[in-house]
């Protein structure tokens, strides 16, 4: 392997790998051919076994796995050191992961410890001789960024998941190559105790297929049951952006976004949304998106299939009120 | 007696008229004013449950133009001991973190904080580089802390994304980005801002620091994001609108 080669580093959540891990083989195949270098798949957890063969179908031409006990639980220092000698090793010119929690902690700590640029929050990157070209999301969204980069320094680069090109149906046969791993547990400064999932006999709204989503714009408490009362009436699922959440106006897991749930249901209707990324990474997989905001300028009608520019307290009473009329027939 | 370092940063709520300054890597924009980032004032909010718990002292800095000073003032309010203004306009995050780091160098802290993601930048990647820069543990979208038996050891929990979090011992001194909602917001009176206005706010600039910054990065063009597809408005009275929108309910199932 030469110094030049790009390196993708798919995320492992609970044994399985994160969906943006294609899209990131996918981006990292068409840098890799203009670059006319070599394309290196890392997988770090514990058990990798079925997860290499899934991967044998993306077209990278290696596959380094990192495979040991010590890895089974996410520990960002323990990664850190691991996949920072590993790039000492390798020396990638490009490191690509994707712009989740994982990726938003660990990216910016291997650019920091590998001495490298970081470019985070991409939703375009292209080559052009020794300039970098990005694209990438400012002011909550609502504007784009062109940025040109141009130093010596290796880059690691973290990309939006929605970004990201769809899986190439390809017909590679990556050499798989272990690497040596060695966790001196004693000297860590971290450890983790526990890892915590979505409780038993939480409602889980990724499998309803109309889900009413409510944001900030329902301004109170108060106002959760008009939007319950659409659900309801459209015999859908309630949901909320984070804020709504994070006031406690609904429980942590009617929450869709990047630190949430992601859905993908047949109609999604954001009532008083904005839109942020954060947000539309959660549900832009939707079939149908109906966005319902009183600025015309909010994000959310770039995603929008249809959009209503008016008050969600005069359009979602009577559009429950429709539905209850509908459903009577 | 714990010292605890906030990171807080000034952003616009809505901005308009957004363009690049040429020549300069500065967005120029309008707004209605400056805020404090929303996850850096739940850092904030933290730093003050924890001082309240355990004792101690809270110190805050930001970076930006004199704009952005008010957030500061709101912070010495809220119950910080000390300010600090690093006086510069810069928008590549690699730059924020090296200036931030050479700023804190030599001040003595157990715990430093930040935010997640600042509004404006959307790079999530200050506090970390910061950390790393300092050689100490970090650990990102934190939504609890508590001092456990001494402040040795601080506890936390801290979120994966897809629902998924994770508890965790840190040994101090640590940074920890602090994810929206750790704490509840409480609530600081006018006049408690007022008071705070008496207090002075230290100012330090590059050249105090010996930095000097730029040239990696090109801020080429700032423009509104393409839209994937055509929105399709539908308008009129309340009632027509619900009624289209039925119909396309319908379709769509």
């Amino acid at each position: 392997m030469s110094g030049r080669d790009i390196l993708v580093l798919p995320e492992i959540r609970k044994g399985e790998l994160d969906s943006a891990a294609f899209g990131l083989l996918a981006k990292g195949r068409e840098l890799a051919d203009n670059l006319k270098v070599r394309l290196v798949a890392l997988l770090v957890g514990y058990r990798l076994d079925g997860l290499i063969q899934s991967l044998s179908r993306a077209e990278a031409n290696t596959i380094l796995v990192a495979d040991h006990p010590a890895l089974t639980d996410y520990n960002p220092e323990i990664y850190c050191h691991l996949i920072c000698n590993i790039l000492r090793d390798l020396r990638p010119k490009f490191l690509l992961l994707g712009y989740t929690y994982w990726g938003m902690e660990l990216g910016p700590a291997l650019a920091e410890r590998y001495s490298a640029y970081m470019v985070s929050n991409c939703i375009d990157l292209e080559i052009d001789g020794s300039i970098v070209r990005v694209v990438r999301p400012m002011f909550a969204g609502g504007y784009h960024a062109k940025i040109e980069v141009q130093v010596q320094q290796p880059y690691v680069v973290s990309f939006q998941k929605g970004a990201l090109p769809k899986q190439i149906d390809a017909s590679g046969a990556p050499e798989v190559m272990q690497v040596r791993v060695e966790i001196e547990e004693e000297s860590l400064r971290s450890k983790v105790l526990e890892l915590v999932g979505p409780s038993e006999g939480e409602v889980d709204i990724t499998k309803a297929e109309i889900i009413v989503a409510v944001g900030r714009g329902i301004a109170d408490k108060a106002n959760i049951p008009m939007i319950r009362e659409l659900s309801d009436a459209l015999g859908g699922c309630i949901a909320c952006s984070r804020p709504v959440s994070d006031l406690g106006w609904l429980p942590k897991e009617y929450h869709v976004g990047i630190s949430g749930k992601t859905v993908a249901p047949k109609i999604y209707i954001a009532c008083g949304i904005s839109g942020s990324s954060q947000h539309v990474a959660g549900m832009e997989d939707s079939k149908m998106i109906i966005a319902i905001n009183k600025d015309a300028n909010a994000p959310i009608f770039r995603i929008a299939d249809y959009g209503i520019v008016g008050d969600i307290f005069k359009v979602v009473p009577e559009l429950t009120c429709q539905a209850r009329v509908r459903q009577k027939i | 007696m714990w010292k605890i370092i906030v990171c807080i940063k000034a952003v616009p709520e809505y901005v308009e008229k957004v363009s690049v300054i040429q020549g300069q890597n500065k967005v120029k924009y309008e707004t209605t004013g400056l805020f404090m980032n929303e996850s850096d004032e739940y850092a904030l909010e933290q730093a003050v449950v924890l001082k309240k718990q355990y004792g101690g002292e809270i110190s805050l800095i930001t970076m930006g133009t004199l704009a952005s000073q008010n957030i500061l003032y709101q912070g010495l309010a809220k119950g910080a001991d000390r300010a600090i203004r690093i006086d510069a306009d810069i928008v590549d995050p690699n730059s924020i973190s090296r200036v931030l780091a050479e700023a804190l160098r030599g001040m003595e802290y157990d715990l430093i904080l930040t935010g997640v993601e600042s509004r404006d930048n959307m790079a999530s990647q200050v506090g970390v580089s910061v950390a790393v820069k300092f050689g100490i543990p970090f650990a990102y979208a934190v939504t609890k802390v508590s001092g456990g038996e001494n402040q040795k050891i601080i506890r936390i929990e801290k979120e994966l994304g897809g629902g998924m979090g994770q508890v965790m011992e840190i040994s101090a001194p640590a940074l920890l980005c602090i994810q929206s909602g750790a704490v509840p917001r409480t609530y600081t009176s006018s006049q408690k801002i007022l008071k705070a206005r008496s207090k002075p706010i230290e100012s330090i600039s590059l050249d105090d620091l010996g930095l000097c910054i730029g040239g990696e990065m090109k801020l080429v063009d700032i423009f509104l994001p393409k839209e994937k597809h055509k929105v399709e408005f539908i308008e009129g009275q309340p009632t027509e609108v619900a009624a289209e929108l039925i119909e396309k309910i319908r379709q769509g199932l």
